[in-house]
């Protein structure tokens, strides 16, 4: 009884609630005669895993893509966030799920070093196949408005006189601010006392508390912070400075020894399964390469701070296979993964320029 | 001696939060001492799970051996060492016949979930839905049929339709 | 002027003023069924309304958010089964009102009592959000230690009977919590191994089992034993004395709930349980015992979480900081519509921060009367025949199960929840510590750590329970409601009342 009554309200509000969605999904099932035949694609929901928490800038761009594809895909994409250990909780949540394309995975950059880290098996370029590489960013060192140091050398004299003494939130191993500090120490001989958090936006809280002395934030999610005067940068990880964060120097001005490593920073994009059949990655990839071509979005992602890549296939694994070389030779270098690179083969890139 | 008798979940209680323990314990590349280790946290609320089996273990002999000596210890006291007591309630109240319709309903649940995947949810549901309230009873068989037509109608408008959510 | 003119957007807009209440009445029904969350419901909507304007779109959203998170209750009340963790604390005191034939004043009361809620919380946002965003972030991880800790205490109310059961089932609770990966170190936690425990175990399977299932095992008895039905009582409308007599709890539970609701790591979940763990302390006569069916024990938990919302909302407005799982994706919708959510966003667009204060004024006066509208046809659930409600309610506990995450596991979880929970309820072990531990247990487990590694050295770590005076006074409160809940402090009151009476 109470069901029925339940039935006829929402019966009444169904219409109001799909005038947007246009009711993609009311055919189907009938015909899934041949299990071969893939251009019915999608003929159920896509579950979009973020493997990263609310609010973060994976989870921004993630969002904002979402119904751009779905216009082109005609079909729904379901977005959840799967957070914690570095974003490997999300990436083996769609590695265990059947390769079909209905589960995807909205990622970072964190994967490409979850082997050389030990914290999980996976890995983009040997479990995943790219749907598209959205775009890069840069990432910032910051600390918070009142803080003391206000520059770069401020900060690392202190730290590296006084180790172990300040506080950098980073978002666990592998993570952005957990490799910059390697890159750090390796270079200026700094140590911070490292405390993981669940991703940008829990990490922008606290050190808006005062509960961390610095971290290293996307600049996409420090940008307005620093607009308000809440953050400083002390540094862009870039050789030139950039238009979204105007005063904040490149670490090259400072630290002329940090080119070698550059350009480095955080990426975001779409994987799938390795096992996903061709056709349904073709379609994918196509779906969300004209999704990325919308003007609004290139302007959102100009918001964000991050640079529209929005390439796939060779060119993806390409950029894949350099920026996970980059990383974990440097990780290596440093003395931060006790297994060498070369143990998943993983080639050291040679200096290019 | 009579342990076991007297205190059947207190003796449960302690080899359960033993077991978490020991599985703390060998947890990989986590020291227990380090507060900031992932199994520090674990072993302690084991620690704790401990001490109250081991309290019950104790309140339950206690009760045990007091109301084998009076059977009528109770009183002000029946809050605290009412273990013995409910017992008996419970006796009094699920008799065998009331443990066999709930597990025989149980085992309808479960083969209702077991089937989900091999014949699909609404075949399922409406057979889970017929078969139960026939053996629940006190049901005409129309209105039976009826409710269960209904019931998967609004259940696939609300949960297909509406969210959306793939049955297997 | 132009705030008022803002204020009233919603007011005046035809539109707008429709889709707050057409989202308002689809959240209660969505909330009120187990397994449909809020969080999805939003999250569903974000992508719907894509096309949309930008203000249509967010007043619906948050139409939905208010009464989703009012419509979990009505389950909790009406068969036990909490439509949501924010209204798990509903459920301890709500469930036993209906079972005294009541459930329609327990409905009525907690309609209105959500309103005063959810109309605090709105007040608070308009007028304090900066000075509460600013005590929100200097909230730091040893203070979330503290108040989960605090929440925890309720242990002492809830277990029936023996404490000793109550803690070990609390940190069995928490043991269960805490398996999968560990979200600080990246190792994994009792997972035996297993890939599917890597991931966890969702709550929402112990709620619906401990509470759901086992539920209708546990009826199914008294289907063999006949004629006690449960009757319903005629009276459904509250006396106007009670509204006054509740007034005050409502208040002050409310603004707690703000509060917590405010902080970015805790939400309505815990903000219910502390209102409730409040009103059992303050409340010295209670009409009936807590745990039997208490008005207060329904009362301070919706209070608590409806004002929880206005809560979750503040930092998002002001710093671009999301409250709680469903705001994170109020962030989303803003973001997509192009808008900057962050610090700057009430100094760029403040329309839209009064448009939202003025929808969400509307949303709460639809819950009111739409929550009042529709008691009766929910009142209806008690008088279904159980041979009927039963199989129904088992039917939906499986799907809802199933819905979480589109898996069979978390309905295998659910079911090994519904038999343990049903032998718990025959021996008499309470299962809510159980369910409380769950959804503790991780916050404890990572702010503790995380705390611990902040400090970086035991001595700082201990002195800053009383250094910093948010952590004093949790510090205080915590220590204050363990030693009230011992033998030695009742002696002690029961000796002063009693030295007082006689002079």
């Amino acid at each position: 009884m109470k069901l029925k009554k339940f039935g006829y309200t929402l019966c009444v509000l169904t219409p109001l609630l799909l005038t947007a969605c246009g009711g993609g999904d009311s055919s189907g099932s009938d015909n899934t005669s041949g299990e071969e035949d893939y251009s019915n694609y999608p003929e159920q929901d896509i579950n979009g895993v973020i493997q990263w928490g609310e609010g973060g800038a994976t989870d921004n761009i993630s969002r904002t893509v979402a119904p751009l594809v779905e216009d082109e895909l005609g079909g729904s994409l379901v977005m959840e966030n799967r957070e914690g250990a570095s974003g490997a909780t999300g990436a083996q949540y769609v590695y265990d799920q059947p390769a079909d394309g209905y589960t995807l995975l909205f990622g970072a950059e964190n994967p490409n070093l979850y082997q050389v880290l030990g914290i999980s098996e996976r890995d983009y370029l040997s479990d995943f196949k790219p749907v598209s590489i959205i775009g890069q960013s840069y990432a910032g060192i910051v600390v918070s408005a009142d803080s003391e140091y206000d520059s770069l050398e401020d900060l690392i004299n202190y730290s590296s006189e006084n180790p172990g003494e300040l506080t950098m939130g980073t978002s666990g191993e592998g993570g952005l601010p957990h490799v910059a500090s390697s890159m750090l120490q390796a270079e200026l001989d700094t140590e911070f006392n490292q405390v993981p958090y669940n991703g940008d936006g829990p990490l922008a809280t606290a050190l808006l508390g005062g509960e961390i002395d610095a971290t290293v934030l996307a600049v996409s999610a420090a940008q307005e912070y620093v607009e308000s005067g809440d953050f400083k940068m002390l540094a862009v990880i870039n050789d030139e400075s950039l238009d979204a964060v105007p005063e904040a120097p490149p670490i090259t001005e400072p630290y002329p020894e940090f080119e070698k490593y550059l350009p480095w920073g955080p990426f975001q994009g779409v994987f799938a399964h390795k096992d996903t059949p061709e056709p349904i990655m073709d379609k994918l990839t196509t779906s969300f390469e004209a999704a990325q071509e919308d003007e609004e979005f290139q302007e959102t992602l100009d918001n964000l701070g991050v640079e529209p890549m929005n390439i796939h296939g060779e060119e993806a694994i390409e950029f894949l296979e350099q920026n996970q070389s980059t990383s974990t030779w440097m990780l290596h270098d440093t003395g931060e993964t006790e297994v060498s690179p070369e143990e998943f083969d993983i080639p050291r890139v040679e200096e290019e320029e | 001696m009579n342990i076991w008798k007297s205190s059947k979940s207190g003796i449960l209680m302690t080899a359960f939060s033993l077991l978490i323990l020991i599985q703390a314990i060998m947890m990989e590349d986590q020291t227990i001492i380090d507060p900031s280790s992932g199994s520090f946290f674990p072993a302690l609320i084991s620690i704790c799970m401990f001490a109250a089996g081991v309290f019950t273990i104790f309140q339950e002999r206690l009760s045990w051996r007091s109301s084998s000596q009076n059977n009528s210890a109770e009183g002000d006291d029946a809050d605290d060492l009412n273990t013995n007591s409910e017992t008996t309630k419970t006796s009094n109240a699920f008799t065998k016949k009331d443990y066999t319709l709930i597990l025989l309903y149980f085992g309808m649940v479960i083969v209702f979930v077991l089937l989900l995947p091999v014949i699909s949810f609404f075949p399922a549901a409406f057979l889970f839905l017929i078969t139960s309230m026939f053996y629940l009873r006190g049901i005409s068989l129309v209105l039976n049929i009826t409710i269960s037509i209904l019931t998967i109608i609004v259940i696939y408008f609300l949960f297909s339709e509406l969210f959306n959510i793939v049955f297997p | 002027m132009d705030i008022l003119q803002q204020l009233l957007i919603p007011f005046t807009d035809l539109n707008l003023l429709f889709l707050v209440a057409a989202g308002t009445l689809a959240g209660i029904f969505i909330g009120a069924i187990p397994g449909l969350s809020v969080t999805m419901a939003v999250a569903l909507l974000l992508s719907l309304t894509y096309s949309w304007e930008m203000l249509p779109a967010l007043a619906l959203m948050l139409g939905v958010y208010y009464g989703g998170v009012f419509g979990g209750s009505r389950a909790a009340i009406l068969v036990n089964m909490p439509g949501s963790p924010s209204s798990v604390a509903t459920s301890f005191d709500g469930f036993p009102l209906s079972q005294k034939g009541e459930a329609g004043l327990a409905l009525t009361l907690t309609t209105i009592f959500s309103f005063v809620g959810g109309i605090i919380g709105v007040a608070v946002l308009a007028t304090a959000a900066p000075i509460v965003a600013s005590f929100a972030i200097e909230f730091t991880q040893r203070d979330y230690f503290l108040l989960a800790m605090l929440g925890l205490l309720l242990i002492g109310s809830l277990s029936q009977g023996s404490m000793a059961k109550g803690i070990f089932a609390a940190g069995a609770g928490i043991i269960l919590g805490l398996v999968g990966m560990d979200s600080i170190g990246g190792g994994s936690r009792f997972t035996f191994g297993s890939l599917q425990l890597m991931n966890g175990i969702d709550f929402i399977t112990a709620i619906l089992g401990l509470f759901g299932m086992s539920e209708i095992l546990y009826q199914l008895k008294s289907l063999n034993e006949k004629g006690e039905r449960t009757s319903l009582k005629k009276m459904a409308i509250p006396p106007l004395r009670f509204i006054f007599k509740f007034l005050p709890l409502s208040l002050r539970v409310s603004i707690m709930g703000v509060l917590i609701g405010a902080l970015p790591g805790a939400g309505g979940e815990i903000a219910s349980l502390i209102a409730y763990d409040h009103a059992k302390r303050t409340t010295k006569k209670p009409d009936r015992p807590f745990g039997e069916g208490a008005y207060e024990g329904v009362i301070a938990p919706e209070a608590g979480n409806n004002s929880a919302i206005g809560g979750a909302l503040i930092p998002l407005l002001t710093l671009g900081i999301p409250g709680d799982a469903v705001t994170a994706i109020f962030i989303g919708a803003l973001f997509i519509h192009g808008l900057q959510p962050g610090p700057m966003l009430m100094e760029q667009s403040g329309d839209l921060f009064w448009m939202m204060v003025g929808s969400s004024v509307l949303a709460n006066v639809f819950l009111l009367i739409f929550g009042l509208l529709v008691v009766t046809i929910f009142m209806r659930v008690v008088t279904i025949p159980k041979q009927i409600l039963l199989p129904i309610i088992a039917v939906i506990t499986v799907i809802g199960a199933y819905a979480l995450n589109n898996s069979m596991t978390d309905v295998y979880w659910m079911l090994g929840f519904g038999i343990v929970g049903f032998f718990m309820k025959v021996h008499h072990f309470s299962v809510a510590p159980l369910v409380l531990g769950m959804i503790l247990g991780p916050l404890i487990d990572t702010s503790f750590r995380r705390a611990y590694m902040t400090a970086n050295d035991p001595g700082v770590f201990l002195a800053g329970f009383i250094n910093s005076p948010i952590s004093l006074i949790l510090t205080l409160a915590f220590v204050f409601t363990l030693f009230s809940q011992t033998k030695t402090y009742q002696h002690l009151k029961n000796n002063i009342t009693k030295k007082v009476k006689k002079q």
